[in-house]
């Protein structure tokens, strides 16, 4: 059975208490550079999602069509990852403790 | 304070070709510096913009000495794509403030033949997250796949839409002897190519090719004046842009517009960057020159044709015309220069030009970059 509600590891300010996406060195909202790591549920909607044709390397190709989403997470960031099952704009997905191809994140549709 | 004109205006050939980026870059350089009448001597700037095929550590010097220009100030910019409008930005502002007085802006690179197709989408793909985006398997085209299929479910843009502007790109670059692709398409054709990263088929992508692109900018009397510019920098990768609808372009426009002292509404002419097909379409709409939702309509009705209402990169765009790196972006206010001083030949737009809106993104809609072109009264 695949596990749900892997935790994600992301940036909180200290501060203003807003997450972060990517990594930042400071807050984009409240200019404070202290920054915590906060893990999360990893739940979201998914904002796009694309099918990859043309991979860009030899490495990738192996896997292609693969297809790759944006998903808003509750916590107001947006985070880019894998599906491998039928989802479209808008579904509620949720992060799955399996790892995609060369250790990706996975979303997953989020079981009502 | 000084004006800056823009004295002339040069592209090499794009497609593919036998000459490296600095032989790229110099056949355009010389051809603009002839075109301008000035002297070597004359020339106390030079900005160069980066090559991905050979990426010195001062390109701007060396391609100042290969040239025999001897200038008091001179850098090369990396903003990618909008690296070309940010320099004719730069350009402005030194000649404004009195730092230089005529400045060579040029780029080239032989992107298409010096490197594999491989290569190139990778060293692209680097605009991209290193830890958050580029390990899944992305790419610059996925990237653009990922913004048109959310843009697409907000504002009902079909494939079709999309589609419609890659024909008008093909239709206008069958009529430039200098473009990359010139054999005229139909929207089957585009629906029809190849899958490359959904919604995004292979004539949605700009090509890779070979060129180079140079402009002699002086405060000396001249035909156009770059009479506004604007930046706006909003996020560097695609998981950071909060707003598919609101990504920095109009922002960029609107310090542009402020600088000008006008409106969308007095521009003749438009040079907006076209990597993709949904690239267009969101930066007309955003920029203001479509209603939201209403570029393919507008299309539809004529306006972006030669003889429109606002003729749209009638050069062919990077779509068509084609996409050697920073000349790629260039090659628009090349077109532009052009149809402002009546010199496009079969290209020329009908309506007499007189101010004329260019706009250029770099990265994942990352850096925006707004000039405003004006014809100079003699």
């Amino acid at each position: 059975m695949t596990s749900l509600n892997q935790v994600l590891t992301l940036s909180q300010c200290s501060q203003c208490e807003r997450y972060l996406s990517l990594s930042p060195y400071a807050c984009k909202f409240c200019g404070s550079d202290q920054l915590r790591h906060k893990d999360i549920s990893g739940e979201g909607v998914v904002r796009a999602i694309t099918e990859i044709y043309r991979a860009p390397s030899t490495e990738w190709r192996k896997y292609a069509p693969y297809q790759l989403v944006l998903v808003r997470l509750l916590e107001n960031v947006t985070v880019m990852g894998h599906v491998f099952s039928d989802v479209g704009i808008g579904q509620e997905v949720v992060l799955s403790k399996e790892k995609g191809p060369e250790g990706g994140l996975v979303f997953i549709r989020k079981k009502s | 304070m000084n004006k800056a004109h823009l004295l002339s205006a040069a592209t090499t050939g794009f497609g593919r070709s036998d000459l490296s980026t600095v032989e790229l870059i110099a056949q355009a350089a010389n051809a603009a510096i002839k075109q301008s009448n000035v002297s070597r001597m004359e020339i106390d700037g030079v900005l160069c913009g980066y090559s991905t095929t050979f990426p010195h550590l001062m390109l701007a010097n060396l391609v100042s000495e290969k040239l025999g220009l001897n200038p008091a100030y001179a850098q090369s910019l990396q903003v990618g794509g909008a690296t070309g409008a940010a320099m004719l930005m730069l350009a402005k502002d030194l000649i404004q403030v009195g730092r230089c007085e005529t400045i060579l802006v040029v780029a080239g690179e032989n992107r298409l033949s010096g490197q594999s197709r491989d290569i190139s989408q990778q060293v692209l793909a680097q605009v991209g997250d290193s830890q958050w985006e580029v390990p899944l398997g992305a790419s610059v085209p996925a990237y653009y796949a990922l913004m048109a299929s959310e843009y697409m479910s907000k504002t009902g843009l079909t494939a079709e839409g999309l589609a419609a502007f890659s024909v008008l790109m093909r239709e206008h670059a069958s009529l430039h002897p200098d473009a990359h692709l010139k054999e005229k398409i139909t929207i089957q054709d585009v629906c029809a190519s190849k899958s490359i990263a959904s919604p995004l088929k292979l004539l949605d992508c700009c090509p890779i090719s070979d060129g180079a692109v140079a402009f002699v900018v002086s405060k000396k009397q001249g035909p156009i004046v770059i009479k506004g510019a604007g930046q706006a920098h909003c996020h560097q990768h695609l998981s950071s842009m909060s707003d598919v609808l609101n990504v920095g372009a109009s922002l960029a426009a609107q310090r542009a517009f402020s600088e000008a002292c006008l409106t969308t509404e007095q521009i003749d002419y438009l040079a907006i960057y076209d990597s993709f097909t949904i690239t267009l379409v969101m930066l007309l709409e955003e920029l203001g020159f479509a209603p939201r939702g209403g570029a393919v309509q507008a299309l539809e009705q004529g306006d972006y044709q030669q003889g429109g209402r606002l003729p749209l990169n009638l050069h062919g765009g990077l779509l068509s015309f084609g996409h050697s790196g920073v000349a790629g972006g260039m090659a628009h206010v090349v077109e532009a220069f052009r149809q402002l001083t009546r010199t496009a030949g079969d290209r020329q737009m009908s309506r007499d030009a007189k101010t004329a809106f260019v706009h250029a993104d770099g990265g994942v809609m990352s850096a925006h970059v707004s000039l405003i072109l004006q014809k100079e009264e003699m």
